[in-house]
């Protein structure tokens, strides 16, 4: 493929060409009829939906929030929001008829902030969404639509072309429930960073995606379906629960599909690698693994290469690969054809001093894998405190400048401007350069990673107030990652320390219904010796220290 | 309710997650009060299935993320009973 190519600016741009270049290729939803839809038909149902869209209404520039249950659904809504020049936001599903309350608190806050004009909902859902727009108060301001009643008369449908620098989708981080950030993406960003996806993977007309990945999540959609979408190649998909449930049934329909390229974090490839039974199998056109999302975990890639090597899993095809949902997906990862690789660091020496230095076998340390060099129209910089560059070797903030990075975040001027300085995104997230190759060692703000799902400290803090014998303000929630285990610890302080029977399993309980989120410790202490700052703030990094350390009881 | 069931269950879950087996007891929910995480219960559904020989619902899997251990093995033990 030349360089010179017309890559399209804009989503429907992308469908567009993949309906004109299809040759017979197109998505096969495994979980519906495993029939497959090619790229024209993927169109032709997006552009009903959007005919749809428009006659009931929808002017270009208002939301659509997407909840359906089914993946077909899911994608042809997400295409014909887009045709109509209306802005999708996938959200989830809920996975309990029996905690319909939890999922519609949770998801009812997403909806707030993205003020839809509809919430597009299908058969297997459907009583989620009278509920859903009550409780996020917009009643009379967003109607809910049932999807297999949306399809209208493509005749009907008047065209409409973006400008590349107008805002395709809004991407809602996931986790957070207080405060959901919608990162705002423009049909140029989104269009820059599928372009470099597609290059760097160096995907080709016979490759087949398979996905497994919600898509309310960025590697679901942007990596998953658009970047399939970029080369009309073929795409298998499932829902994250059947992925879950059957692990084996995939692994037949990976053979069975022929899919060669996957993406996903740790915990999926963890869940193949102990449930996914391969023997037997022939997973050779398998090229291309992708895994992010959370710091990888070096063992894993070790252990599932070795076990599904026997069934033709190439060791090349892992990809470890940095990148979130601000720059669309994608940061840096390592080539196509490379394999992964690691560095074993001195650990208390990268801690308190940033310092990068091999270790030593007397020291404790900890290996971390390259996630490689930034894609096409990416440029990537470690920084200090103050903003100033950092030479390689040092640890400090990734920040970043390119094409695909976000307009901000849905009308959040605050969060916006705090993440994006003179052009630049700061991600939060901490690491160093050597070689000109990343390496990604923790997070700068609190956010606690778990199972690729990002939660800030301060929710689950919250989550926890309600509990009356609960000293309010004396409660700290950090992420842990020591030897195998990995969770969230809570540090609580009763307000009667005579009274304090109950409060772990009431922790346990409130942080699993309202965040969905299981806690691996609960440690009861009095208010004045949970660790604070001299201005007397709690301090959740200490807390971790002390408790990784044994020292927090 | 045998206790082969629910003894066999609580063996799974201290394989899926060794370092709470001190939360493993009959009466203790899957989710809030062992800590499993909804992968995990999953995997134990999973697992339960291939040790009982039994075939759980999907539509069961989802009511179970709030399930105790003992509930989970009375549904096992209905299942089995056919």
């Amino acid at each position: 493929m030349s360089s010179e190519e017309q890559f399209p600016k804009t989503v429907q741009g992308l469908l567009r060409r993949a309906a004109a270049t299809h040759a017979g290729r197109g998505i096969v939803f495994v979980d519906e009829d495993e029939r497959k839809y090619t790229w024209a038909e993927i169109e032709s149902l997006a552009r009903g939906i959007a005919a749809g869209l428009q006659t009931r209404g929808g002017v270009p520039g208002e939301r659509v929030a997407v909840v359906c249950q089914g993946l077909r659904a899911q994608v042809t809504a997400f295409f014909g929001t887009i045709i109509a020049g209306l802005h999708p936001t996938i959200l989830p599903t809920p996975i309990s008829r029996r905690r319909l309350e939890g999922f519609v608190r949770h998801t009812s806050q997403i909806v707030r902030v993205a003020q839809p004009r509809f919430i597009l909902v299908d058969e297997p859902v459907k009583e989620v969404g009278d509920p859903l727009l009550e409780e996020a108060g917009m009643r009379g301001r967003c109607e809910v639509v049932r999807f297999e009643e949306l399809s209208a008369n493509v005749d009907l449908l008047e065209s409409y072309e973006p400008d590349p620098d107008s805002i395709a989708v809004i991407q809602f981080t996931s986790g957070s429930t207080s405060a959901p950030r919608g990162v705002v993406l423009t049909h140029r960003s989104v269009t820059a960073n599928v372009r470099a996806i597609v290059e760097h993977l160096e995907v080709v007309a016979d490759d087949v995606g398979g996905g497994w990945l919600p898509l309310y999540h960025d590697m679901g959609l942007i990596g998953n379906l658009l970047g399939a979408t970029a080369r009309s190649i073929g795409l298998v998909l499932t829902t994250p629960f059947n992925f879950l449930r059957r692990p084996r049934r995939w692994i037949e329909i990976m053979e069975r599909q022929r899919i060669t390229i996957t993406a996903g974090p740790n915990v999926s490839y963890r869940h193949l690698l102990e449930r996914g039974e391969p023997e037997g199998k022939d997973l050779s056109a398998w090229r291309v693994a992708i895994i992010g999302a959370e710091p990888i975990d070096p063992e894993l890639l070790d252990e599932f290469s070795d076990s599904f090597g026997r069934v033709g899993f190439p060791r090349s095809a892992f990809m470890p690969a940095y990148g979130l949902a601000e720059v669309g997906l994608i940061v840096t990862g390592i080539p196509a054809t490379g394999v992964y690789d690691s560095i074993e660091v001195d650990r208390s020496i990268l801690e308190e001093d940033g310092r990068v230095v091999a270790a030593t076998e007397s020291r404790t340390s900890v290996r971390i894998v390259g996630v490689g060099r930034p894609v096409r129209e990416t440029t990537v910089r470690i920084v200090d405190e103050q903003g100033e560059e950092l030479p390689e070797g040092r640890v400090g903030e990734i920040a970043i400048l390119g094409t695909s990075l976000m307009q901000g975040y849905f009308n959040n001027e605050e969060a916006s401007a705090a993440a994006l300085k003179d052009d630049w995104l700061y991600t939060g997230d901490l690491g160093y350069t050597q070689d000109g190759e990343l390496y990604v060692t923790g997070r700068k703000k609190e956010l606690i990673i778990f199972q690729g799902r990002n939660y800030y400290p301060q929710d689950i803090e919250r989550a926890i107030q309600s509990i009356e014998i609960v000293r309010p303000g004396s409660i700290v929630a950090f992420g842990t990652r020591r030897d195998k285990s990995e969770g969230v610890v809570i540090v609580a302080a009763p307000k009667d320390a005579r009274n304090t029977e109950g409060i772990e399993a009431g922790v346990r309980d409130v942080v699993a219904d309202r965040l969905n989120l299981p806690v691996l410790d609960v440690i009861l202490m009095e208010s004045g010796r949970i660790p604070r700052t001299t201005s007397g703030k709690l301090c959740r990094g200490r807390c971790r220290d002390l408790y990784e350390e044994g020292n927090l009881s | 309710m045998t206790n082969e069931v629910v003894d066999t269950l609580c063996k799974l879950i201290v394989e899926i997650k060794p370092e709470r087996h001190k939360a493993v007891r009959p009466e203790a929910k899957l989710q809030s009060e062992i800590g499993l995480a909804s992968v995990e219960i999953i995997d134990l559904v999973i697992a339960a299935e291939d040790a009982f020989n039994i075939e759980i619902p999907d539509d069961d899997t989802g009511d179970l993320m709030d399930a105790t251990v003992l509930e989970l093995a009375e549904h096992v033990q209905r299942l089995r009973e056919g």
